[in-house]
């Protein structure tokens, strides 16, 4: 008698396991659709956005174009060297560069440029060497000397 | 006999549960598990970072505390408000530009310490989406439990990371140097006067940016070209705009990358399923 009840259940999981794996075959085909289609869905939106982002950096590049042109027009200042302009003040030497106002956005370069003379540049570089009366070669340092943007040699 | 087929049935009842309890490849709820398991966002800001010896990296650290103060300086002041505020949203774009770059950051940091893991070096090469948008289909990838899965995308996701530090801070030097510029040329800030290095510059931008070691400084603002009476007011708030624009448009940008890389990871994970699943499915067929 146990051994028929057994017979039975053993019967009754094999016949359950098939109707199982009927369900399971359409479940599998269903659950693959949804997930191929969710992975086309995230294709198109990572494509959607990226598409945007560069709109974005083609938007933006623009505007700090426009920036720029407006401040290399309205306040950007060039400097050229000029080394007749030297003084002596307190054992210093000080040089003040001629100077410029305005130019255009050069996007090549990335900065200001001058409208014709190459040798204003946009800002000013003291640490080439300076002659001293001595005969010392000496680098300068920035300074603002009396409101004005110079460079400084300790020449002895 | 009996007892020898009763054992042999209960030997097959036993197979057939055990079978039955094997069901990892198509269990529901850890599919569920897997597509809602979100990653908490990190917000440590800096920190990690500020130790950095390079010039640039000191400079901008500097420019931060600056900025801060500035902002303190801007909450109180009404007029400078009206103009820095987008009422609408209730943010300060200058300061959501660097809420967005230290999230940035904080990725970054990250990738840069799981690169040398070698499950994540594993994860970088085999799973992170590239430009084709095509992730990689190879079986073996995805003969592994969720759950390891799950914890190699939470824990190495940061390597897919596309930025570098110098597109932070080139980000940075934008909002920075842009905005202290504007501030030096209407007073907002001062100008130094002689040796940039001089002590008697010491609370002054170019002194402290290049100078200051301290975690905290001390500088002035003049608001007064935040004020309509203010003779360039006209010309400063048309700059001041024109730069709340980029950064307005920046953050847009910003936040469009962090929904490609949020897009990017639900994507490996659906991904992950769909292969695993399919390579499972024949077994589960064929039994």
């Amino acid at each position: 008698m146990i051994s028929k009840v057994f017979l039975c259940i053993f019967f009754l999981s094999i016949l359950l396991n098939m109707l199982k794996t009927e369900h399971f075959s359409e479940y599998h085909g269903l659950i693959q659709n949804i997930y191929d289609k969710f992975n086309t869905y995230y294709k198109n939106q990572i494509s959607k956005k990226k598409t945007q982002l560069s709109k974005y950096t083609k938007v933006i590049d623009e505007e700090i174009n426009n920036y720029n042109e407006d401040f290399c027009k309205n306040y950007s200042n060039f400097y050229k060297l000029n080394f007749a302009k030297t003084f002596v003040d307190n054992q210093k030497t000080y040089m003040v560069p001629d100077t410029y106002k305005g130019g255009s956005f050069s996007s090549e370069r990335n900065e200001c440029v001058h409208p014709s003379d190459p040798m204003f540049k946009p800002t000013l570089d003291c640490s080439n060497k300076f002659l001293c009366k001595s005969g010392l070669l000496v680098s300068g340092q920035n300074i603002i000397k009396d409101n004005k943007e110079s460079c400084v040699y300790e020449c002895i | 006999m009996k007892c020898l087929v009763t054992l042999l049935l209960l030997l097959l009842i036993g197979t057939t549960l055990w079978y039955f309890n094997k069901s990892e490849h198509f269990n529901n709820a850890q599919l569920v598990d897997i597509q809602t398991n979100n990653t908490t966002p990190t917000n440590q800001g800096l920190a990690g970072f500020s130790s950095s010896t390079t010039n640039i990296d000191n400079i901008q650290r500097n420019q931060k505390l600056i900025f801060k103060l500035f902002m303190k300086e801007v909450e109180i002041n009404n007029e400078a408000k009206e103009v820095l505020l987008m009422k609408e949203n209730d943010i300060y774009p200058f300061e959501f530009l660097i809420k967005n770059l230290d999230e940035m950051e904080v990725n970054l940091q990250n990738k840069i310490i799981k690169n040398s893991d070698p499950l994540c070096a594993d994860f970088l090469k085999n799973y992170c989406i590239d430009d084709a948008i095509e992730p990689k289909s190879n079986p073996s990838l995805y003969n592994i439990s969720n759950a390891d899965f799950v914890y190699k995308l939470d824990h190495c996701f940061d390597v897919c990371f596309p930025y570098d530090i110098e597109d932070i801070r080139k980000y940075r030097k934008l909002l920075y140097d842009t905005l202290f510029d504007i501030l030096l040329r209407f007073g907002v800030l001062k100008n130094i006067d002689g040796d940039m290095n001089d002590d008697t510059n010491k609370n002054k931008y170019h002194y402290l940016i290049n100078n200051n070691n301290e975690d905290s400084l001390m500088i002035d603002f003049d608001m007064e070209a935040f004020s309509r009476q203010y003779s360039r007011y006209d010309d400063f708030v048309l700059e001041i705009v024109t730069l709340l624009k980029i950064v307005n448009l920046t953050n847009q940008k910003l936040i469009s990358f962090k929904n490609i890389e949020n897009d990017k990871k639900s994507f490996i994970k659906n991904n992950f399923i769909k292969e695993k699943y399919k390579q499972f499915a024949p077994i589960d067929e064929e039994s």
